[in-house]
């Protein structure tokens, strides 16, 4: 799946001025019109939200299927009202690895990306751009941004501190900057250091923890903005 | 708790966006209250969707809530007066009121917009039937169809929205009616000449060209493209005893040999064998497609001579016009000189049907190459008829590096009687009739 022609030492280099680097023409070409394709027709997708006690939450996509006009009012409402200093985001998003062990969409083409993303190939690459050794395996979730969509600031470090390094696979065509949706790297008082474009088949690395968001999605947004996204882990 | 007021509109782009794939995905589940519901939902939030207008215009009007039809279609049509999808509801909509004339008019206007809209084709059959202009409203139905579905298909195709399967059904019967009506005609004679009896066969051959009964093919790997004969044995391969003249062509196959080899060195005549118009199983061919790795030199193509080529083989043409081939309109017999170029490989593929045969006349054929005919591949030997069901997938190759050339001939399926070839004439003849008076008008 890996474009066998990036080169692992140059880019660790790159990596190591900012902890972070996006790469070009990560995954083999064909690889990526596929997952681009099966992320735009074929993902049953949930919601994703943080609801009011602070807790992450997906609606499954069987029950979006019947959202009724009140339950959006009363779900955007909840959204759009979060303080402007609290943690929130809200997007279409589709847990991979969960689904991958309950077995849940079989042929799912997304399926095969969870094995690449825990096979050595992606974590040996990840360790040698990275430099960090002791990332053993990788979550991942299939996300896209439409209209609306947002993900606020936030650091990415979990309670038990497993994630090491965060990967952002961007399978995205055709988008324009206009439509926000992009990922901004942020100081600690809270002003943009740098911005990354979802440019289609880049693969983003930065380590955790570092502070970001991703812009907005405006209405005029004329189609999604797709990613394969997590952390490769230390346990 | 003294957050400022927030504003209470949802946003929109977000829901809109959810709510149009949840109306689809209910839709495919035949769900189709639940997704009015959601429609009804889409248009609180963006009043003018054409989808949502068109889906509920639909609804109304299987309903019988006409104006409630005419309400969303009239607000379809200020958004977007250039859909033709919302041009033929409309015409069903008039349809509805008996007013033929002006549904007739809007599913023009929705063609003018979208030929390739095959359900407007169909509606127009129907109206067009319904104002008692038959061979117009064939011709639509026709042009909408291009073939016969059966009722499983219709649904599993999408050849049609399901409000319009009814419809659709109509319009096979009237097809139906109308091409039988010919093939009745044109095996009334043969009947008369043989008795009924002896074309049960070629009446089945009928009934499933009509999508009107199974074709229950004998083996899997037979899949005849065009007309299934059923009831004839399902064998590959044939042997040259069973055409009683294939001694006579074997035996002139050293002059045959001669004349092929002024040909290719002339290097004229010859023409890619596959030369697939645009639709018919692309990526198969894309290897051939208009590819001298292939190619042929025809002597009878389709049926009908080619002066030109068979002049410049007078012994093979002889022999040919001394043979019983069997004359089918529009493409039988064909006669041609098959050269196939060093490593190529003829991909797998079915021919036409099993009421005949394809009969190769070995000429030149190095080492490594074959052909293989259902379960079984055989080598060619010079001068040696190889005799095959071409309805069974079949594939060959040249893996040697030399050319390879066959002469290839149509023969009749020797396990036919008489009375089945003459009935298969006459079909394949009342379909070509058929063909021509509804499918190319002028």
């Amino acid at each position: 799946m890996l474009n066998p022609l990036l080169d692992a030492a140059t880019l660790a280099g790159q990596f190591q001025l900012k902890k972070r680097i996006q790469i070009r023409d990560a995954l083999l070409l064909p690889v990526a019109e596929r997952l681009h394709q099966c992320l735009e027709d074929e993902v049953p997708w949930g919601v994703a939200y943080v609801d009011r006690t602070g807790k992450s939450q997906i609606i499954a996509s069987d029950k979006v299927l019947r959202f009724t006009r009140e339950d959006w009012s009363a779900l955007n409402q909840q959204v759009q009202d979060t303080p402007a200093d609290e943690f929130q985001f809200f997007y279409n998003s589709y847990m991979m690895l969960a689904a991958y062990r309950e077995k849940r969409d079989p042929g799912l083409a997304l399926n095969t990306v969870v094995e690449f993303l825990n096979s050595d190939m992606f974590l040996g690459f990840v360790r040698q751009v990275t430099g960090v050794q002791d990332v053993v395996r990788a979550d991942a979730q299939a996300t896209r941004y439409i209209p609306g969509s947002f993900l606020r600031k936030h650091n990415d470090i979990n309670q038990e501190n497993t994630r090491r390094v965060a990967y952002v696979i961007n399978l995205t065509k055709g988008w324009h900057a206009d439509w926000g949706g992009v990922l901004q790297f942020l100081d600690e008082a809270g002003c943009i250091e740098e911005s990354y474009f979802p440019l289609f088949n880049t693969l983003t690395l930065f380590m955790v923890p570092m502070w970001h968001n991703v812009s907005y999605v405006v209405p005029s947004a004329a189609q999604g903005r797709y990613a394969i996204t997590g952390w490769a882990m230390r346990r | 708790m003294s957050r400022p007021p927030t504003n209470p509109a949802p946003d929109q782009a977000w829901q809109v966006r959810t709510f149009v794939e949840s109306a689809a995905e209910l839709e495919a589940r035949g769900e189709l209250d639940e997704a009015e519901n959601v429609y009804h939902n889409i248009l609180a939030v963006a009043p003018y969707h054409l989808h949502a207008l068109n889906f509920l215009a639909v609804r109304a009007l299987e309903r019988d809530e006409l104006d409630e039809s005419e309400g969303y279609l009239d607000r379809a049509l200020r958004a977007a007066p250039e859909r033709a999808a919302t041009h033929q509801n409309l015409a069903l909509l008039h349809r509805a009121r008996g007013k033929l004339p002006d549904a007739l008019q809007e599913l023009d206007r929705a063609l003018a917009l979208n030929a390739e809209l095959r359900s407007a084709w169909l509606i127009k059959g129907v109206v067009l039937d319904q104002l008692d202009r038959r061979d117009e409203a064939v011709m639509a139905l026709w042009r909408g169809w291009r073939q016969f579905p059966t009722a499983q298909q219709l649904t599993e195709t999408g050849i049609a929205p399901p409000h319009l399967h009814k419809l659709v059904r109509d319009a096979a019967h009237t097809l139906r009616t109308s091409q039988r009506a010919l093939m009745q005609e044109g095996l009334r004679p043969v009947e008369e000449q043989h008795g009924r009896a002896s074309l049960a066969g070629v009446w089945a051959a009928c009934e499933i060209y009509l999508g009107e009964r199974p074709p229950d093919y004998l083996h899997p790997l037979q899949r005849p493209h065009f007309l299934y004969l059923p009831g004839i044995p399902a064998r590959a391969f044939f042997e040259r005893g069973a055409l009683p003249w294939s001694g006579e062509l074997e035996a002139a196959t050293a002059a045959i040999c001669a004349e092929l080899e002024a040909v290719l060195e002339s290097g004229d005549g010859t023409e890619p064998y596959v030369q697939s118009n645009k639709g018919i199983d692309p990526e198969r061919w894309r290897e051939l497609d208009h590819s001298r790795r292939w190619s042929a030199f025809h002597l009878l193509k389709a049926g009908a001579r080619v002066g030109r080529n068979c002049a410049r083989c007078p012994t093979t043409w002889s022999v040919l016009e001394s043979l019983p081939l069997p004359c089918l309109s529009g493409h039988a017999p064909e006669a041609l000189f098959s050269i196939l170029e060093p490593g190529t490989h003829i991909p797998p593929h079915h021919g036409l049907g099993n009421y005949k045969l394809v009969v190769h006349l070995p000429l030149v054929i190095p080492e490594d190459c074959s052909i293989r005919v259902g379960e079984e591949a055989r080598s060619w030997r010079k001068g040696e008829c190889l005799v095959f069901d071409d309805s069974f997938e079949h594939e060959a190759w040249n893996r040697s590096s030399a050319r390879r050339s066959v002469l290839i001939l149509d023969a009749w399926n020797p396990l036919l009687s008489e009375a089945e070839r003459d009935g298969m004439t006459a079909l394949v003849e009342a379909i070509a009739v058929f063909n021509e008076k509804y499918c190319n008008p002028a």
